[in-house]
């Protein structure tokens, strides 16, 4: 069966401290949850979660929703964003099948990127291996002022979302949106064979959630 | 609390990962009574909280609880509350969930000790597909389809002629059934019962195309009244001597049904445009398989089949032989499913303009496949055409349609399904009762797989006519 990859990528650095990853937490539980009731994705999308603080690390490998388990998430350290988007294509590599004569391999993967910060390693060669393949859905979210835009639009040009701060609120109505893109999207292959690739086919962002 | 009186387990049985803290020797018979400092006196400390494996409704064996030796659970709380049947055996915990959700549990082990269990549920992935009907508002062409006696959702065919058995059937979608909407799949079955001349259809509406339902519909109303109205050209084709080259007569007919069906769509299109200037023809975009067949007097049966799209045509005989008659007919670079109405298909015998047309030739080797089974190997054949609702789960890619061994099992699965053995299906009466069957199984469940199935399935009687 062919998957639909999703990868979010969360910035677990110091500023994230507090407020902003508990809300991180719960905005993953509630997304898995909600994934876990719609029978599109429940059997289509497959969740991996990277972190990145000093360094990154792939908290959870690519997963089923059934047997998702929710990672231990704590905040403290840098933001070592370049090193999390080269253990991404990493990830895709090792874990996304590709299409063979023999086998039908995954659809493009779907990349959220969440960050509240500048990146504190170098991230140019990162997003030039980014860019050089072909993603679903890609999108990067500045949570609060302190974060790069600019640098982020580099990223996903497509589409970089804003938040007005990392709180509570803002965050849980992010994760909303990235669980309805999900669901948008793996109903997309289950009714018309392709996953949603076009970013105004996505259903629109919460007032909280701001397209760049 | 149920109290245990077996001996406290050995010290040495320390699972990997666990640590080894306030260890006390209790005496047998003395965790009944809770001590004062309940973790200071566990032998084996269980992680807290622990988070135990996922669990998905919808399977009988419930949970047993991974537990490291030496830990003797008493009981476990909160399970009432969560609807959790909890069985303590001598072989351990077993926790059955009857419904689905994040739980919090408590378990008390070694005479006092507890930890915290968090446990997901998942709900039954197929409990959650719905059945909705579609809006009224979405009925454009209500007033014409008012005018059929067919379900919108289901459709069936049951045929005896000439010691030959059709049965088909045509099921909605889960998917559709979820979103509220239309099957886009539709089958037809045309019969000249004295002649023993049959053609068999299926077409699947593009998913992403907004009247390809319709569209799926009419082409296959078309050609039905079409052939029927030139019966008697059709069975000309068969008896001339080209009947067996996919550019021969036959293959032609067909070639030029299909044709006339993309032309018919067209005119319609221009013609409601004084109303609705927006349709266009990519609006209507379905497949089309055809085959049509003829049962020779001898017993002798000859097949043509025609293909636009995906899906799947094959024929397999009684023992040893088959054959894909479809053809792979993906975009060549973007891979995506050719229809009765993309012009591509038609680049090569429609020049624009209304210029003559000039390859038919080679557009029918492309297209046709042609097959002659002389009366003893007729006997027992099965021919099955397929929508890819159908061809999708069970064989996946295009490499696999030309595996013999994946068509015999898909032909075992459908006939286990029937519950006959493949040919001599039975009297007439029956047959309506195997096309429901057939309805049936098409409502297999496999992960992934929710599209519209359509089914057609030709047999031979293995006796002689």
């Amino acid at each position: 069966m062919r998957r639909l990859p999703v990868y979010l990528l969360v910035d677990v650095s110091g500023s994230m401290h507090g407020e902003p990853i508990e809300s991180v937490k719960n905005g993953l539980q509630m997304l898995v949850a909600a994934l876990r009731c719609n029978p599109q994705a429940l059997e289509t999308a497959y969740l991996s979660v990277i972190t990145f603080a000093s360094s990154a690390k792939q908290v959870v490998p690519l997963t089923e929703l059934t047997t998702f388990q929710l990672p231990e998430i704590s905040a403290g350290g840098c933001t070592a964003l370049g090193e999390a988007l080269e253990l991404l294509c990493d990830c895709r590599e090792r874990e996304v099948t590709k299409t063979t004569r023999e086998q039908r391999g995954d659809w493009r993967p779907m990349v959220f990127i969440l960050t509240d910060g500048m990146p504190t390693d170098d991230v140019a060669g990162a997003i030039q291996r980014f860019q050089s393949q072909k993603w679903g859905v890609s999108v990067c979210c500045a949570a609060g002022p302190g974060a790069d835009k600019a640098l982020l639009e580099t990223i996903t040009p497509e589409c970089v979302v804003e938040l007005a701060s990392a709180d509570q609120t803002s965050l849980a109505a992010f994760f909303k949106w990235v669980t309805a893109s999900i669901v948008e999207s793996s109903k997309s292959i289950q009714e018309s064979g392709a996953p949603t690739e076009a970013l105004n086919a996505l259903p629109p962002p919460p007032p909280e959630v701001l397209i760049v | 609390m149920s109290a245990s009186s077996e001996t406290v387990p050995a010290m040495e049985q320390f699972p990997i990962g666990l640590s080894r803290k306030g260890a006390t020797n209790l005496p047998p018979g003395e965790n009944l009574t809770p001590p004062l400092e309940p973790k200071t006196a566990c032998a084996v400390v269980l992680p807290d909280p622990w988070r135990l494996p996922n669990y998905t409704l919808g399977q009988d064996a419930g949970l047993m609880l991974p537990l490291p030796a030496g830990v003797q659970v008493e009981t476990v709380t909160g399970v009432d509350e969560a609807g959790i049947a909890l069985q303590l055996t001598v072989d351990g915990v077993q926790l059955m969930p009857r419904m689905a959700g994040d739980f919090t549990l408590r378990l008390m082990y070694n005479g006092g000790c507890q930890v915290t269990l968090l446990w997901t549920v998942n709900p039954d992935p197929w409990s959650l597909w719905q059945v909705r009907q579609p809006s009224d508002e979405e009925l454009i062409f209500a007033n014409d389809r008012a005018r059929r006696d067919i379900d919108d959702h289901r459709d069936f065919v049951a045929r005896q002629l000439q010691g030959m058995t059709l049965l088909g059937a045509s099921r909605r979608g889960r998917s559709h059934e979820h979103a509220g909407s239309f099957r886009d799949d539709d089958l037809g079955v045309w019969t000249d019962e004295k002649r023993g001349s049959v053609l068999l259809l299926v077409s699947d509406g593009a998913g992403s195309c907004r009247f390809s339902r319709e569209g799926a519909r009419r082409i296959i109303r078309f050609i039905m009244q079409r052939v029927e109205e030139n019966k008697e050209r059709l069975e000309a084709a068969w008896q001339s001597e080209s009947a067996q080259k996919p550019e021969g007569a036959v293959g032609m007919i067909l070639a030029q049904l299909a044709a006339k069906a993309r032309e018919a769509l067209q005119q319609q299109v221009a013609a409601a445009a004084a109303v609705y200037s927006d349709w266009t023809l990519k609006d209507f975009s379905a497949t089309l398989l055809m085959v049509a067949v003829k049962r020779e007097a001898t017993g002798g049966v000859r097949l043509v089949s025609f293909s636009i799209g995906d899906g799947a045509i094959a024929w397999l005989s009684a023992h040893e032989g088959f054959r894909l008659m479809s053809r792979a007919d993906h975009g060549e670079f973007d891979g995506s499913t050719r229809f009765l109405t993309s012009p591509e298909v038609w680049r090569s015998v429609m020049l624009p303009e209304g210029k003559v047309p000039w390859s038919w030739q080679t557009f029918c080797q492309a297209r046709v496949a042609c097959q002659y089974f002389e009366p003893e190997v007729a006997r027992g054949l099965q021919v099955f055409l397929m929508t890819d609702g159908v061809s999708d789960p069970w064989f996946e890619t295009e490499c696999r349609l030309h595996e013999e061994a994946r068509w015999r099992r898909f032909a075992d699965e459908v006939w286990r399904g029937l519950g006959v053995r493949c040919v001599n299906v039975g009297t007439e009466v029956l047959l309506v009762e195997k096309a429901v069957r057939l309805w049936q199984w098409l409502g297999f469940r496999i992960a992934g797989n929710h599209d519209d199935r359509t089914l057609l399935v030709l047999t031979i009687d293995d006796t002689t006519v």
